[in-house]
């Protein structure tokens, strides 16, 4: 047992085993800082659009179910980011001190902080707004503004309207498809309007439409 | 070289292999004490383990946080080599190493009345030891065994100072009442 020394301090002069270079760990720290502050961002952001999206919500209307205006997707991105900001965390040497509330509630503090600077600056409002134009697949997924009012078969739809005739509207909706809205007034409508209409499907293109109310920014279509 | 502290010799050792000689000295009595109580090591598995922990000590040199006592941090090393080694062998400690002195100190820390003077109830010890969650037996030995503070536990097992104490409460909890059920 007493040799056990001894035969470490053979083993390293043998085998010529050297300490791990200083720079291996200043790299390894300053890698977990990186992935710390754009982890911190990153949440900040997804914070940032995650507040904008139910803020700006139009809750009032005779809306879908409610669980369809909730930005899921962000939200998921969001909790996906706190858990690996807190395990990136987790691996700085001195952390260990904090408890898990206590490390949880400084990345989300810090994250709040970073949204309120970026909702001061509308950047999730250009983003958001940026990302559906440029991204079908994105509009669908993540915006929970528009996404809830195309589902035509539960008798919800929006979209552009692109020509108005006596009893009726042609409507682009987000998959641009078009639609005959059959409505009381057509002439109350404008061309190039962004629309909503509750109602019921009457055939592959055609809704005849209950309730409409337009959206109150300019939509991305 | 003898009257160096650890964190001198950890200087000297990055220049000069042969610094690191008397560190090893200095630990590894204690650290391969440490490592038999808390596996099911023989005594040839635990001089391996210590032969991987020093080498470990001597490659992360540069790493040692001097903020940390040199021997809490030789003893997270010990700590992480031991589990993985159980890890590695796919089969969790069953068995603690410890002797009957140990026992003895163990018993009067978790106030339990009884005199432990004889192998009968050494072997009861051992035995409610044994059954205790890994976790809870970690803790009892570094407090009890290894007289460790609470922030060098704390700095070995890289959990904060108030988790340490209610681990320790419940693991002598658990230690207690296993004994009551035995008795």
């Amino acid at each position: 047992m007493k040799k056990t020394s001894e035969k470490v301090i053979n083993k390293i002069k043998k085998d010529d085993i050297k300490p791990k270079p200083f720079w291996y760990f200043i790299a390894f720290k300053l890698l977990l800082y990186i992935i710390s502050i754009i982890a911190i961002l990153l949440g900040g952001l997804a914070l940032s659009l995650v507040s904008y999206l139910l803020i700006n919500q139009d809750w009032s209307f005779a809306s879908p179910n409610i669980f369809y205006l909730i930005p899921y997707a962000w939200l998921l991105i969001l909790i996906i980011i706190y858990f690996l900001a807190y395990f990136n965390f987790k691996k700085f040497p001195r952390t260990y001190k904090f408890t898990k509330t206590q490390l949880l509630t400084f990345i989300i503090f810090a994250s709040i902080l970073i949204a309120m600077f970026l909702n001061s600056a509308n950047l999730p409002e250009k983003l958001h707004g940026s990302f559906c134009q440029k991204s079908r697949a994105y509009q669908q997924i993540f915006d929970s503004q528009t996404r809830p009012w195309h589902r035509p078969d539960e008798g919800f739809i929006s979209g552009e309207i692109i020509a108005i005739y006596d009893d009726k509207l042609l409507l682009r909706d987000l998959n641009r498809n078009n639609w005959e809205i059959i409505v009381k007034k057509p002439y109350f409508y404008e061309i190039g309007s962004s629309w909503r209409f509750i109602g019921e499907k009457i055939s592959d293109n055609q809704f005849e439409a209950q309730q409409s109310r337009p959206w109150l920014r300019q939509k991305r279509r | 070289m003898e009257q160096k502290s650890d964190k001198d010799l950890v200087k000297l050792s990055l220049s000069d292999k042969e610094a690191f000689l008397p560190l090893m000295r200095r630990y590894e009595e204690r650290l391969f004490r440490y490592i038999l109580r808390i596996s099911s090591f023989s005594q040839e598995e635990a001089e391996d383990t210590l032969q991987e922990v020093f080498i470990a000590i001597y490659r992360n040199l540069y790493n040692f946080d001097e903020r940390l006592s040199f021997s809490s941090w030789a003893y997270r090393i010990a700590h992480n080599k031991t589990i993985s080694r159980y890890r590695f062998k796919k089969a969790r400690p069953q068995t603690v190493n410890i002797e009957n002195t140990d026992v003895n100190k163990l018993i009067s820390h978790i106030n339990l009345e009884e005199e432990v003077n004889n192998k009968i109830l050494s072997k009861k010890v051992l035995s409610i030891l044994n059954h205790l969650k890994t976790s809870h037996k970690e803790i009892i030995v570094l407090k009890y065994l290894e007289e460790k503070s609470y922030q060098e536990i704390s700095d070995i097992l890289k959990k904060p100072i108030g988790s340490v104490a209610t681990n320790l409460k419940k693991a002598k909890e658990s230690f207690k009442s296993n004994w009551l059920k035995n008795n």
